[in-house]
């Protein structure tokens, strides 16, 4: 019986161990976050799908809106630590700010904010599904609509990750 | 510098001393604090009544609270928390807005200058001064707190964004949105 | 040169004196050659000013005393009135038996935490009393391991349920704040895509 304690015991230190250096870990490693931005313009106008959309984005498009066009304007990704945040320029004089602030599970949590210029369109604060998609639609862009789709993930940086290299310049793709 | 260090000398002593329940230590806190803790419930409600109702509110739960008060952070930064979470429930739970139907409306609408009047300047001072009021209500709590918070009681990002508690970049970003969105809506009530 | 969108930011914090060095450099060079960004760093003065002389704060006249009296009708936390009962006890009774009574519960939580030890050299049948305990605190240990077991096969059976949409599918996006300039704002969220949607229509 004296054994149940101590192996009661030993397994508790062990706990208690990993779950410290798991903390230190992440205290060391801030989560990063990814954030992929695509513009696409959709219209009716006959002209098919754009191929490099890719076959997951085509599907999705189609499955939520009824334009026959969808063409890929601009692709950007860049990743950051939460509380920064990540400036996307996007067609039409528009501009994206996405400022992941937390991973909470699987769940990103994140502001974003949508401008014309200098004029503010829209705020948001969400959770988004790790490797989840949000659309921003409805501004119109040349002959059709702007649709804005914004996918973000997270992963474990661990060791010798990007953590560790430099993530991005301050202007351009740039954070704060 | 010196007097600086005299002074956190003192306050440190002081909260010392409420702790243990001394209230003439906690008074000088008080009177110390009372206008900025105003001056940050005011930044959120936006209303003179509530914000003295919960900037009092504010300085019972601190002395409530003294002991969980740690020194590593400032005293001050720690009352301001406590009044912007206190002022930002008390938003969403009663949520104000004044909209004027019918005599009021009527009223208030007499009461707008004839421009060749001698008092014209002062009116338009005062209808300026509206134009800004109006334009601080279409903002939401969090973004009227920060544009407050920096412009009015010129907290810095850094005591902002611990006030607020939430990141720096927020507090860039909240302010660049405010700003943004003060200047289109009273380009818009000026052209109205 | 830096864009005026990647100046746009920067702005404010310019005005504030917020940026690093290098950064009030740069909007600092983009300014000098920039009317747009000026006059909007001017319209972010002016909105600073207007701000500064229209807030009013409220009259504090009183307001110290008015927080003594809240205070001084506060009720007295339970810990501090038991703290105050024992004092008044430990001034009626004789110190020594307070302090008696202190080093007994000592005693008694020595004696509970080296139960293992004492055991070795107590009598057989009070040992078999000891050994009892930790036997049943091992089988409910068990018991619990077992319902950890279950709980996978559960999670498993949910997720199908979920392919096959019996069960009211997780939001991929939950939006705890959304504001827009335009008056009409349309949100949906499509399950079989993972997407939700934020339509923005623009103002004719």
């Amino acid at each position: 019986m004296t054994s149940t304690h101590r192996t009661l015991t030993v397994l508790l230190a062990v706990l208690f161990a990993v779950s410290a250096h798991g903390s230190a870990e992440a205290q060391n490693h801030p989560r990063l976050v990814e954030v992929r931005v695509d513009s696409v313009v959709a219209s009716d106008t006959n002209g098919g799908v754009d191929v490099r959309l890719g076959h997951p984005m085509t599907r999705r498009l189609q499955g939520l809106f009824n334009y026959n066009t969808y063409r890929l304007v601009s692709h950007q990704n860049n990743h950051t630590k939460c509380g920064d945040i990540l400036e996307f320029t996007l067609p039409g004089g528009r501009i994206l700010h996405v400022q992941p602030r937390a991973v909470d599970g699987d769940m990103i949590v994140m502001e974003l904010n949508l401008f014309d210029g200098a004029r503010p369109m829209m705020t948001t604060d969400l959770k988004l599904r790790n490797n989840g998609i949000l659309m921003i639609g409805g501004p119109r862009y040349e002959q059709g609509m702007l649709i804005i789709s914004i996918g973000a993930s997270s992963a474990d940086p661990g060791p010798g990750s990007l953590n560790d290299r430099q993530v991005a310049s301050p202007l351009g793709s740039r954070t704060h | 510098m010196r007097n600086q260090s005299r002074q956190d000398g003192d306050e440190a002593e002081l909260i010392e001393r409420a702790t243990k329940g001394e209230s003439d230590a906690f008074a000088v806190l008080v009177e110390r604090y009372q206008r900025r803790v105003v001056g940050v419930a005011m930044a959120v409600v936006h209303n003179q009544d509530d914000a003295v109702e919960l900037a009092q509110e504010t300085f019972v739960r601190a002395f409530e609270n003294l002991s969980k008060f740690e020194s590593r952070s400032s005293f001050s930064t720690w009352l301001y928390r406590i009044a912007a979470n206190l002022a930002i429930d008390f938003w969403r739970r009663e949520g104000r807005h004044v909209v004027l139907h019918g005599e009021d409306a009527d009223n208030e609408l007499k009461r707008m200058p004839s421009p060749q009047g001698d008092s014209y300047k002062s009116a338009a001072r005062s209808e300026l001064s509206e134009r800004i009021k109006q334009a601080l209500e279409e903002l939401t709590p969090e973004h009227r707190a920060v544009i407050l918070l920096r412009e009015v009681e010129g907290l810095s990002y850094d005591e902002i964004s611990e006030t607020l508690q939430c990141p720096r970049g927020t507090v860039m970003s909240r302010l660049h949105y405010a700003r943004g969105r003060l200047r289109v809506i009273l380009k818009d009530l000026g052209e109205s | 040169m830096a864009e005026c969108s990647e100046i746009g930011l920067l702005l404010g914090a310019f005005e504030d004196a917020e940026l690093e060095p290098h950064e009030m450099q740069d909007v600092a060079y983009h300014l000098a050659r920039c009317d747009a960004c000026t006059s909007l760093l001017g319209d972010y003065a002016s909105i600073g000013r207007e701000l500064r002389s229209t807030v009013e704060l409220p009259s504090l006249v009183g307001f110290a005393q008015s927080v003594q009296k809240r205070i001084d009708n506060l009720p007295v936390p339970m810990g501090r009135r038991v703290g105050r009962w024992f004092g008044r006890l430990g001034e009626q009774l004789n110190s020594g038996l307070a302090m008696g009574t202190a080093m007994a519960a000592v005693a008694a939580l020595t004696v509970l935490v080296l139960t293992p030890y004492l055991r070795r050299s107590l009598s057989p049948s009070l040992g078999q009393a000891l050994v009892k305990a930790p036997a049943v605190a091992s089988q409910q240990l068990a018991a619990a391991a077992r319902d950890v077991e279950a709980a996978p096969a559960a999670i498993a059976v949910a997720a199908n349920a979920a392919d096959s949409g019996e069960l009211a599918s997780d939001s991929h996006a939950v939006i705890s704040k959304l504001e827009a300039e335009m008056p009409s704002v349309a949100v949906w969220t499509e399950p079989r895509s993972d997407t939700t949607v934020i339509w923005l229509p623009d103002q004719q």
